[in-house]
């Protein structure tokens, strides 16, 4: 029975270990004496802490005393610890192993005894690291990805020229304000604007200089608006605006005037000094209407109304007759 | 069911019991590890007690981590460890020196066998030192198991199934703060009504050596 016994423990496929109350190895399997080369020989009556010097640091220590004073069992779990009884990681040439340890106490005619269990979890950690490394690396290239994906949005709705938006942004804009509809109280500008005379800039002194001329326009009209309303360019001297969230026609009145007056100072491209001007019309939600459609097509009928009688101003749609300068 | 000197009294005991499991802890996560119990109470389901549950301080809808062992002869019940299965990633992120960041929710399926190995053993601790010391307290030797781990789905229906008729919950709101994270969970001790008595009798007898 007793060779039955020792045969059993031979043949388990974890680590069992037994020491009395001298910390004194009394009891050493198959799978021990194979994971760290030793045999039951050579560490049986020896100290734990002696083959296994982990068992030396004070931590260890205290865990064995306590199952020894309070009878308590205690688990240690190898992806904490690390490896206790490997050749290779004792001697610190391989890090990859880990095993858990069960800790519990045995009493026996008055003679108290600590088992402890190992098992062998190293394959296990090492996938759970490949796991883990291979989340950490789809959620990188989907990081990376979402990053694209948001650049490729970005230019799909940018001027090049300008950095403005472009028709495709202002679309959408004007689409996402006009559904839902605003507050009762809050009025909503849209400014369609272009240069006069732009196409002679391009003529008498080429595209160089009238892109120029775009790009400053641009910086002009961002500079009169504030960070909330929306500039985009339609496309060649095409320019609009959206107002937000403005409380009176007065206040649209100071903007417009703002915008207006940010062409008075003549444009400075290189040595060029540039007298440049600019017509708008304004439609204003919700009295001009709400839907995209038809909000632009009336800035645009008040623009031709500016051009008709004179350029170098803006007009409102629902004021028939009046363009200011 | 407790009045306030008891409660005052098995906070005291607990909170210290709890300081040797942070001792535990820090060493082992190589960190400082705090653990305090700001709050106790006894639930009992089958009476209107006088301290209500709040199931939301127990178990939050979701998955969460429960650790359970048994013990005792005389003095008997089950103790859990339970918190939230997001909160259970970050201790065991930060006991492995894996820093997660406290504000990004994770997901409860990213834990890993590895993870419930490490989270059995800060389990094992925390439980060992409260069982244990209770055990001490009341003069009774008290045999246990080695915590068992699982991941268990509730729905707010289920919140209470845990929680069966004629079983005491001694409930210890658990705080731990350790890098820089906090992380609520509970202790709850479920005792026999003879088991509750003893150890309220011993809660009691130290009160009176008090007022002496």
């Amino acid at each position: 029975m007793n060779k039955l016994f020792y045969d059993l423990l031979d043949k388990l496929t974890l680590g069992v270990l037994l020491i009395n109350d001298q910390h004194e190895i009394v009891l050493w399997n198959e799978w021990m004496a194979s994971k760290t080369q030793m045999s039951s020989v050579q560490v049986i009556n020896h100290k734990l802490s002696e083959i296994c010097p982990r068992f030396a640091l004070p931590m260890y220590k205290t865990i064995i005393q306590n199952a020894f004073d309070s009878g308590h069992g205690r688990f240690i779990s190898g992806a904490v610890h690390g490896s206790f009884f490997n050749q290779e990681a004792l001697e610190g040439s391989d890090v990859s192993f880990r095993q858990n340890l069960q800790i519990e106490v045995l009493d026996s005619e008055e003679k108290r005894f600590v088992l402890i269990q190992v098992h062998d979890i190293s394959s296990q950690h090492k996938k759970v690291q490949q796991m883990k490394h291979f989340i950490k690396t789809l959620e990188t290239e989907n990081d990376e990805i979402r990053q694209i994906e948001e650049e490729s949005r970005l230019l799909a709705q940018t001027d090049p020229l300008t950095g403005l938006h472009n028709r495709l942004s202002f679309m959408s804009h004007l689409s996402s304000l006009v559904h839902p509809i605003p507050p009762e109280k809050e009025l909503t500008g849209i400014v369609y604007l272009d240069l006069d005379a732009f196409k002679s800039v391009n003529d008498q002194y080429g595209h160089a200089v009238g892109d120029a001329v775009l790009q400053e326009t641009a910086h002009r009209l961002k500079a009169s608006v504030r960070s909330t309303d929306l500039v985009c360019r339609l496309g060649g001297d095409e320019f609009t605006l959206i107002l937000n969230a403005i409380h009176s026609i007065t206040d649209l009145v100071h903007i417009a005037n703002k915008i207006f007056n940010s062409f008075t100072a003549p444009f400075q491209i290189g040595t060029l000094t540039l007298k440049v001007n600019c017509s708008f019309g304004l439609s204003i939600m919700p009295q001009d209407g709400h839907e995209t459609k038809e909000l632009m097509e009336k800035a645009d009928l008040a623009l031709y109304r500016v051009k008709k009688l004179g350029k170098a101003g803006f007009a409102f749609y629902s004021e028939k007759e009046k363009v200011y300068r | 069911m407790l009045n306030e000197m008891q409660k005052d009294i098995l906070k005291e005991y607990i909170n210290v019991f709890l300081g040797q499991a942070a001792k535990m802890l820090s060493e082992m996560a190589n960190q400082r590890v705090l653990l305090s119990v700001p709050e106790i109470a006894i639930v009992n389901l089958s009476e209107n007690s006088e301290d209500t549950l709040d199931p939301s301080k127990l178990f939050s809808h979701g998955h969460i981590v429960s650790s359970s062992m048994k013990f005792g002869h005389d003095f008997s019940g089950r103790a859990l460890l339970i918190f939230p299965a997001t909160k259970a990633k970050l201790l065991v992120d930060a006991c492995m020196g894996e820093m997660s960041n406290p504000d990004e929710p994770s997901n409860p399926a990213e834990l890993a066998d590895t993870d419930f190995d490490v989270l059995k053993e800060i389990s094992n601790v925390i439980l060992n030192s409260v069982i244990g010391e209770f055990g001490n307290l009341i003069g009774t030797k008290l045999d246990f198991s080695l915590p068992t781990v699982e991941l268990v789905f509730v729905s707010e229906n289920e919140q209470q199934m845990y929680l069966k008729n004629n079983v005491y919950m001694l409930m210890l709101y658990t705080n731990f703060t350790l890098a820089e994270a906090q992380i609520d969970g509970v202790v709850i001790v479920a005792l026999g009504m003879d088991s509750l008595n003893m150890l309220l009798s011993k809660v009691d007898e130290i009160i009176g050596t008090l007022n002496e």
